[in-house]
């Protein structure tokens, strides 16, 4: 980070750690760049920075794809980048993303990140779980190959989730939102019928067919369908013309949507725990507040409760402005929601 | 000296597994040929503009060789299953002795790199271009051979200690005219040390502190901005990976309790040494494992830290906790009662809550006794209602307006959207919507 950008953080601003699974081949680097692209450019004066030599790599791999139609190439180490959520010039928040190494879960020979992916996700607070859309138009079209291969993969992330939300609720966090992602969505044009809406809701209830157990109270989840463009099958170099990304930002703002709601409840309700003890100290106050010589017994407990309801009448208004900050920046990510489908708290809440 | 010392190492994946080392010499130490591998890979950036060339010592191994795309030494073996180039290392490795082996001269080898990693790489490729998965269990040990600079290596020039020689401990680039000086100063030393040559531009080298690069982007001789922390030269000098001392900070004299929890939290394990962003217009961004937690992070500035930054940044701290049950919330209540009050801790509602006994039980019991005596003598309590110490900073309204929230904020009724007026102290873009709140 540059040191304009440090000095004009930060308040406090919290990070959110993202993580972002799939096999090899599932598209997530050449998803990270599209996102990256879309995010710096802004979405209601909201966007992502980074530092100098991140962006740059980004900007110019993407660049790479846009002129010359080159794909990243399959990469020996998993990938954390650091960027920052802003409104304006005003930080709201540090973004963690993981790119992990599409071999990274099964194979320890070099990343070493490899093996604490398991600390990684019981950290995570937005897990992202990417599905390829050629292998989803593979399954489609009856080959074995592709049933086994979505299989394991499914396999796979149920062990993880597992794993990440046994973590999560053994340390008193809230579960990680998760983003079901299905990229090389126009790999399943040919092989579902209907407009683009019907379409997209074929693969919604499909994906989220995979993993019903995690529609539950508590969770939050968003199946996103994205894709850079009618890119063909496994192409050496795609035609820079066709490249046409879709829908590329949504999970980033799902993620940032469902993490401030997580945000502004908690403080609400820290907000009212604070007022119950403030209210408690005063009562407490009350009591020493006698004529003679308790007041003079209580003195020093009357000076430390008066000072505690202040503190707390303190801390009590600032949760409730953060909760108000929040809510309001919920209600802004969420215009961008409209065509996503969500289930926060296990309920759809998406597209109807 | 040219007798067989020199292993063949090669790094890449198959065509069809995410598995990269194909071949090491028995006794290297892995976290060092880790190391060097990556640092000259860079996730196989701009290597279409051509190979980046190493060399590497450590206590006791030497490492040379260069990153290519697969294309460059093997005309099948360069795509993997879904068609994308494939990028590669290709080496040799000699494990140290009383006397170095030779090491070719940085023209040498970019002369003879390709010619000389061709057959190493179809060779130890070929034995697992199309195995499966559970067929690839791990690298195979290569053995010593005569190097294939063979006796013609060109020996070493004799460099004395300069007083200007760079800093060994420093990241330090050269421009691409110089490139001969890093790697014969490295040749030349018994020390730790990298050189990567052939970088087109200082941010592709995301490279370790401490690692010597030759850029063509540099006009002259020059160190790049690092982290203060451990190279890896240091770590690989012990022997042994560990994690690196945390950079040093500013005390500003904040508690820092709140960040080491935080920290605690968000620890990573495991990871290298420190990369330098090879950029020195920007300074570098502290690693994640030792930075502190996000409650902790703060901005370089020596301003102190205002009372309600420090409560912003430790509510903050807390983000991602569930909230409070009523169960906390009572057992909270039962902790704060008095001692000596046992109809406090009775009744654990969170409304209505009695009122507590009088005498504080700090006091010494004596005194506790004559406050009892004079509780009994004082009467009935006030009437509800007349706090003389009421709160200022009530609820502005506990009853919700369920039409007016966002998804889920009904289930929880402690707040109501601010009124026009409470939100013209919020930040400006701060709207509230008019329109009906979805489902």
């Amino acid at each position: 980070m540059s040191a304009t950008d440090q000095s004009t953080s930060l308040d406090g601003a919290p990070t959110v750690q993202v993580t972002m699974l799939g096999a090899r081949g599932t598209g997530k680097t050449t998803y990270l760049l599209g996102m990256y692209a879309e995010m710096s450019a802004g979405v209601e004066k909201y966007f992502m920075t980074s530092d100098p030599g991140t962006h740059l790599r980004l900007t110019t791999d993407w660049d790479a794809l846009m002129e010359d139609g080159l794909l990243p190439k399959g990469t020996d180490k998993s990938q954390t980048y650091q960027f920052r959520f802003r409104y304006g010039m005003t930080t709201l928040l540090e973004l963690d993303w993981l790119d992990y190494r599409g071999g990274a879960i099964t194979s320890v020979d070099v990343d070493p990140s490899a093996t604490q992916v398991h600390e990684r996700l019981a950290q995570t607070d937005s897990l992202y779980l990417t599905f390829d859309g050629a292998l989803l138009a593979s399954v489609l079209a009856g080959e074995a190959k592709g049933k086994n291969q979505l299989k394991y993969a499914v396999s796979l992330y149920n062990n993880l989730l597992a794993f990440a939300s046994d973590r999560r609720r053994e340390a008193g966090l809230v579960q990680p939102s998760i983003v079901l992602l299905v990229t090389k969505s126009d790999r399943l044009i040919e092989y579902l019928s209907g407009d683009s809406e019907e379409r997209q809701r074929k693969v919604v209830d499909w994906v989220s067919g995979q993993f019903e157990q995690i529609f539950e109270p508590g969770c939050d989840v968003a199946v996103c369908t994205v894709s850079l463009g009618e890119l063909g099958r496994e192409p050496e170099k795609v035609e820079p013309a066709v490249v046409d990304p879709a829908r590329v930002h949504k999970p980033m703002v799902f993620t940032l949507f469902t993490w401030y709601r997580r945000q502004a409840i908690l403080f609400d309700a820290s907000a009212e725990a604070v007022r119950a003890r403030g209210q408690r100290e005063r009562q407490e106050l009350s009591a020493t507040q006698a004529p003679g010589i308790k007041r003079f017994l209580g003195r020093k407990r009357a000076n430390e409760l008066t000072a505690a309801s202040e503190r707390s009448g303190e801390e009590a208004a600032l949760l409730a402005q953060l909760a108000n900050e929040c809510w309001a920046r919920v209600r802004v990510l969420e215009g961008e929601l409209q065509d996503v489908e969500m289930f926060i708290d296990g309920q759809p809440v998406g597209v109807a | 000296m040219s007798h067989a010392v020199w292993a063949p190492i090669v790094y890449g994946r198959t065509r069809r597994v995410d598995s990269w080392w194909r071949t090491l010499p028995a006794g290297l130490d892995r976290d060092f040929a880790n190391d060097v591998v990556r640092a000259a890979t860079a996730g196989g950036r701009a290597l279409e503009r051509g190979p980046r060339l190493v060399l590497a010592q450590a206590r006791r191994a030497r490492i040379v060789g260069g990153v290519c795309l697969a294309s460059e030494l093997s005309d099948t073996m360069h795509r993997d299953e879904i068609n994308r180039p494939l990028y590669c290392f290709v080496g040799w490795a000699a494990l140290e002795r009383e006397t170095p082996p030779d090491v070719p001269s940085i023209d040498e080898l970019t002369q003879g790199f390709a010619d000389w990693a061709r057959p190493v790489y179809e060779h130890w490729m070929g034995l697992d271009w199309d195995l499966h998965e559970s067929q690839v269990t791990g690298p195979h040990t290569s053995e010593p051979q005569p190097p294939p600079w063979g006796a013609s290596a060109q020996t070493p020039p004799q460099i004395g200690l300069e007083p200007e020689s760079p800093p060994w401990r420093q990241t330090v680039a050269w421009p691409r005219e110089q490139a001969a000086e890093p790697w014969n100063l490295l040749r030349a030393r018994r020390r730790p040390g990298l050189v990567v040559s052939g970088w087109q531009r200082l941010a592709d080298a995301d490279v370790p502190a401490g690692t010597w690069i030759v850029c063509d982007e540099v006009t002259h001789q020059r160190v790049l901005d690092t982290p203060a922390s451990e190279s890896w030269l240091e770590r690989g000098s012990r022997g042994a990976r560990s994690q690196p001392p945390p950079p040093v900070r500013e005390d500003d004299g904040r508690d820092d309790e709140e960040g080491d929890r935080r920290s605690r939290r968000r620890s990573r394990t495991g990871r290298s040494a420190p990369r330098a962003r090879a950029n020195s217009r920007a300074p570098e961004r502290q690693p994640s494992h030792a930075r502190e937690g996000a409650a902790g992070r703060r901005a370089p500035s020596s301003r102190p830290e205002s009372r309600e930054q420090r409560m912003r940044r430790e509510a903050w701290g807390r983000a991602g906790q569930l909230p409070p049950t009523d169960d906390d919330l009572d057992a909270a209540a039962a902790r704060d009662a008095p001692e000596d009050d046992p109809s406090a801790r009775a009744d654990t509602s969170r409304r209505g809550r009695r009122r507590g006994g009088l005498i504080p039980h700090s006091l010494p019991d004596p005194v506790r006794l004559l406050g009892s005596v004079i509780d009994i003598l004082r009467g009935p309590e006030p009437p509800a209602g007349s706090d003389p110490h009421p709160d200022p900073h009530p609820d502005p309204d506990p009853d919700p307006h369920p039409d007016d929230t966002p998804p889920g904020r009904e289930t929880h009724p402690a707040r109501q959207p601010p009124s026009s007026e409470e939100h013209d102290d919020l930040e400006p873009w701060a709207r509230w919507d008019d329109a009906p709140p979805r489902r």
